[in-house]
């Protein structure tokens, strides 16, 4: 305020228009203000029997009921300005994309959280007084290794592809003033490591009987607690400089953070673990997928036939199965293994192109929810994709029946 | 490399019981009309050209070609429309279609979010509708299409009563 004030001071002398310009932005700052502070006194929520009402607008008024046990995970977030004045925001995933977040900003700091444990005891079946669950650390990122795995992956690598491009091109040709063509890559990889940083910096997952609890972030900080069995599918990802430190992703697909918009990050909030070790992975994948021992899962190759339609890459492809999840691993670079539950399996494709057809291959694709993950087995010989087809359909439907239902913390009939 | 036999992808995608549900000759006969309505224009803006400007040829190789054209959409509707079939099982529904790019997709009730009936004025002319199933995963693409408006909606229903009894969590 006192700085626009000033600005209208020495305005005073110069034109109409830089008079007039101060007075417009204070009147914009003051309009948004007032608008965000009537936005937030007509914004309300209610604890109800099983439910949360969340009434807002001031014209349109918007009344949404969020069923507590359909809750797929719970974010506290704080950007900058938030975290300085104490105040934090609470985002309540639901299945259903981009219109199934809810969205509680600004709440107090240890009023959010303590929104958040009511909430997710709750969604456990308790009553919503109960504490906080306590929680158990299981592991943090180094800051050396954030950086040094974003410096690793593909924007930075291409950001300093295209910098020596220019600077040899520069000295070939002996005209420094192509070096300033280095300048929008400089920015642009920049900005893409530095939202990767300041997402991931301070990374530590910790576990509770409430679920994953997962922090992070620099600036803005993120807390997300996924409950138990909300995770439909996850893969470890290697791009081929982290084979130098053997360091690994480990993504998710999680029912609510589906539909996100571009602008929100590349499904930046489905990380389990944004750079680490794999025993780092495999403790995340223990709480992710439990029970699940990801190296005993038997894997088959494909045909060898299959080179003609995958050239480059058919000697990566392998998928198999075991009594809880199917899994699937490819990559030539950048390594990936993909697994999912029988019982998450949403459909199941088989589909066979024509160049396929004539070689016997046939591909098959297990449906999850919206996410990074995909699960698709390419270039199976054509009779097992049928079988892999009917087994998952089979195992789809016990694992279904046998899974409790969602309340995780009343017990099973 | 290895030639797979008809027989091996016909395996592939044998029908779970006896044989798949055959969708009505309808959705056919609707394809071809609509091609054969384009296939006529085509040639009647050839022909038209060929005598506005007096060349022959024109009148000739394109109506020639229009009509070719159509005769091999006519029989690849016909493909297309014999590659459409469904099957009800106890637990999920399966659905297959397709001649070049053969699909196979396999939906259990319990996944399913939500049933929709559409038809278009095209459709709605012939006496056919589209069912469409959605579940979670944005991936899924199980439509049938071509079924009678009866069938539809019994589908439509039963999908809905099966989907509730065997509701499952995400």
């Amino acid at each position: 305020m006192s700085v626009l004030g000033l600005a209208a001071v020495n305005f005073r002398d110069s034109k109409e228009f830089g008079r007039w310009l101060p007075v417009v932005l204070l009147a914009i700052a003051v309009v948004f203000t007032v608008a965000a502070y009537v936005s937030w006194l007509f914004t309300s929520y209610r604890i109800g029997d099983g439910d949360v009402r969340v009434d807002t607008g001031v014209f349109v008024k918007r009344s949404r009921r969020v069923r507590i046990d359909r809750l797929q995970a719970i974010d506290v977030v704080q950007p900058l300005f938030a975290r300085m004045l104490g105040l934090a925001e609470l985002k309540l995933d639901m299945a259903g994309g981009h219109e199934g977040r809810v969205a509680l900003a600004y709440l107090k700091l240890d009023e959010a959280q303590a929104l958040r444990a009511s909430l997710l005891a709750m969604a456990a079946g308790l009553d919503h007084r109960t504490p906080e669950a306590p929680e158990r650390a299981l592991l943090s990122c180094r800051g050396t290794t954030i950086v040094g795995g974003a410096l690793l992956a593909m924007p930075a690598i291409l950001g300093f592809i295209w910098v020596g491009f220019f600077v040899a091109i520069a000295v070939i040709t002996r005209a420094p003033g192509l070096i300033a063509g280095t300048l929008p890559g400089i920015l642009s990889t920049f900005g893409m490591v530095w939202k990767t940083i300041q997402d991931h910096s301070g990374f530590t997952v910790a576990d509770s009987p409430d679920g994953l609890r997962l922090r992070h972030g620099l600036l803005e900080t993120r807390s997300q607690t996924v409950p138990p069995g909300r995770v439909q599918a996850v893969h470890i990802v290697q791009p081929l400089l982290w084979r130098i430190f053997g360091w690994v992703r480990v993504d998710a697909n999680i029912a609510g953070y589906a539909g996100r918009r571009a602008d929100e990050g590349s499904h930046h909030n489905s990380v389990l673990l944004p750079v680490g070790s794999r025993q780092q992975a495999l403790v995340v994948l223990s709480r992710a997928l439990p029970g699940v021992d990801v190296d005993a899962v038997e894997m088959h190759a494909v045909p060898a036939r299959a080179k003609w339609r995958s050239p480059l890459r058919w000697w990566t492809l392998h998928a198999g199965s075991d009594a809880s999840v199917f899994a699937v691993r490819s990559g030539v670079f950048t390594k990936t293994l993909a697994l999912m539950r029988h019982e998450k399996i949403q459909s199941v494709q088989l589909a066979v192109g024509p160049w396929q057809r004539l070689l016997g291959l046939a591909t098959v694709e297990l449906h999850s929810t919206h996410g990074p993950v995909k699960v698709v087995a390419a270039d199976r010989d054509i009779a097992e994709a049928r079988r892999i087809l009917d087994v998952e359909a089979a195992l789809a439907r016990e694992g279904r029946a046998g899974s409790g239902h969602e309340r995780w913390m009343v017990p099973t009939r | 490399m290895s030639r797979a036999s008809s027989n091996e992808l016909d395996d592939a995608f044998a029908p779970p019981g006896e044989k798949w549900v055959r969708v009505s000759p309808n959705l056919r006969r609707m394809r071809r009309s609509i091609l054969a309505v384009i296939a006529v224009v085509v040639a009647a803006v050839f022909v038209a050209i060929g005598i506005a400007t007096s060349i022959a040829s024109v009148a000739l190789v394109g109506g020639v070609c229009s009509i070719l054209a159509a005769a091999v959409g006519w029989a690849a509707i016909g493909r297309n429309f014999r590659s459409w079939g469904y099957s009800e099982r106890a637990e999920d529904l399966l659905v297959t279609r397709g001649v070049l790019f053969r699909r196979l997709v396999v939906v259990p009730y319990g996944r399913m979010q939500l049933v929709d009936v559409t038809a278009n004025p095209f459709e709605r002319k012939f006496g056919i509708a589209t069912v469409r199933l959605h579940t979670a995963a944005a991936g899924t693409d199980a439509r049938i299409c071509g079924l009678s408006p009866d069938e539809a909606a019994r589908l439509r229903d039963r999908l809905t009563a099966l989907g509730e009894a065997r509701s499952a969590g995400l």
